[in-house]
């Protein structure tokens, strides 16, 4: 298996994601169900995380099929250009749905102003996902090209011209002295915001600091997906700057797998019951000491990954 | 923009106006539950 299968695997999931989640939020909205909501928000976020692979395995894909006779580099640029849109509507829309998530721990409800907001931004994305998806189907798949788009004359021989809006954004962080050295050093400012608080919170479950409550840290989680929001926006323009970097490196391939199964643990902790009950001076259930300790090794995992790029992979 | 001046505004302004905006969202929320509890 490699990037050509993965890409084919998670393609249809942002779309069709999308529409199931915004269903979900929608009928949540008509009916005024809280379970409801929360059930769409977890859809909407998860997604928005599986829209991150997805959009990384598509320069693996492209690589595998650009040279093939009949395919179109401005057809998969534009493409490449409209996924990177949409992606980055998707994932303000994860953020703000996690922020839902986060709100109704904290005030048994979600705010009008957050529910507009998510309503809008899944609206907006899912357009948006509909468009790279439709263009991403006209690459391989001739007979929807001909009725839709002015660009399906052109062939891999006739266009050379890099013109899509991820290989411009590339360009622009790449030839741009000072946009990569700030991407890093934000990139490193977010997982010291993260990583610390993961740390504080998985240290008071394991049993450290039993005094304080778990909902006094929980009101330090926006601290952390913040710093997760700066890295996953600084992580993708290091990506599209360039991807080749990553498309081919197993520590990258680790890093993201770990990624999305530290942003599962993460919903424990921000949305169930058992941990945002353990109050002063009490001892943590056996699955919140697991979950505690499972997000320590996830995250330090992806720390490691990341700090391994240059050594086990083709980075830099 | 040079290298120096360039990475210092820019990671000086980013950090500052997201950590605004958490700050801020922690400020309301907190006031919220205050008013839920003092119902």
């Amino acid at each position: 298996m490699d990037l050509t299968h993965i890409h084919l695997l998670l393609n249809h999931f942002p779309t069709i994601g999308y529409i199931i989640g915004g269903g979900l939020f929608a009928l949540a909205l008509i009916t005024k169900s809280s379970d409801l909501k929360r059930a769409s928000l977890v859809v909407l976020l998860g997604i928005a995380l599986i829209a991150l692979p997805t959009y990384m395995s598509g320069n693996g894909a492209q690589d595998a099929i650009k040279s093939l006779p009949g395919i179109s580099k401005s057809l998969i640029e534009e493409h490449e250009g409209a996924a990177l849109v949409g992606i980055a509507f998707m994932e303000f829309t994860g953020a703000f749905a996690w922020l839902g998530l986060w709100q109704f721990r904290r005030l048994a409800r979600i705010p009008d102003w957050n529910l507009a907001v998510i309503l809008v931004l899944t609206v907006v994305s899912l357009g948006l996902m509909i468009r790279a998806s439709n263009l991403g189907g006209e690459i391989r798949h001739a007979e929807i090209r001909a009725t839709t788009s002015g660009t399906s004359e052109t062939t891999a021989t006739a266009d050379t011209e890099s013109t899509g809006l991820a290989r411009t954004v590339g360009s622009f962080v790449t030839d741009t002295k000072w946009v990569w050295p700030t991407c890093e050093t934000l990139h490193f400012i977010g997982l010291t915001l993260l990583l610390g608080v993961v740390l504080i919170v998985d240290l008071r479950v394991l049993g450290l600091m039993k005094g304080v409550s778990f909902a006094s840290l929980h009101r330090l989680l926006p601290w952390a997906a913040f710093g997760f929001g700066v890295n996953v926006i600084t992580g993708m323009l290091f990506f599209v700057g360039i991807p080749k970097q990553y498309t081919g490196n197993v520590s990258f391939y680790v890093k993201i797998a770990l990624v999305m199964l530290a942003g599962l643990n993460a919903l424990y902790f921000t949305v169930l019951e058992e941990p945002w009950a353990l109050g002063p001076g009490e001892d943590a259930p056996l699955t919140a000491k697991f979950a505690a300790a499972s997000a320590m090794v996830l995250w330090i995992g992806v720390l490691y990954c990341g700090s391994m790029l240059p050594f086990l992979g083709n980075a830099f | 923009m040079s290298l120096v001046l360039g990475t210092i505004v820019m990671v000086s302004g980013a950090t500052v106006v997201l950590g605004f905006v958490v700050w801020a969202i922690d400020r309301s929320t907190a006031r919220q539950e205050r008013h839920g509890k003092s119902e």
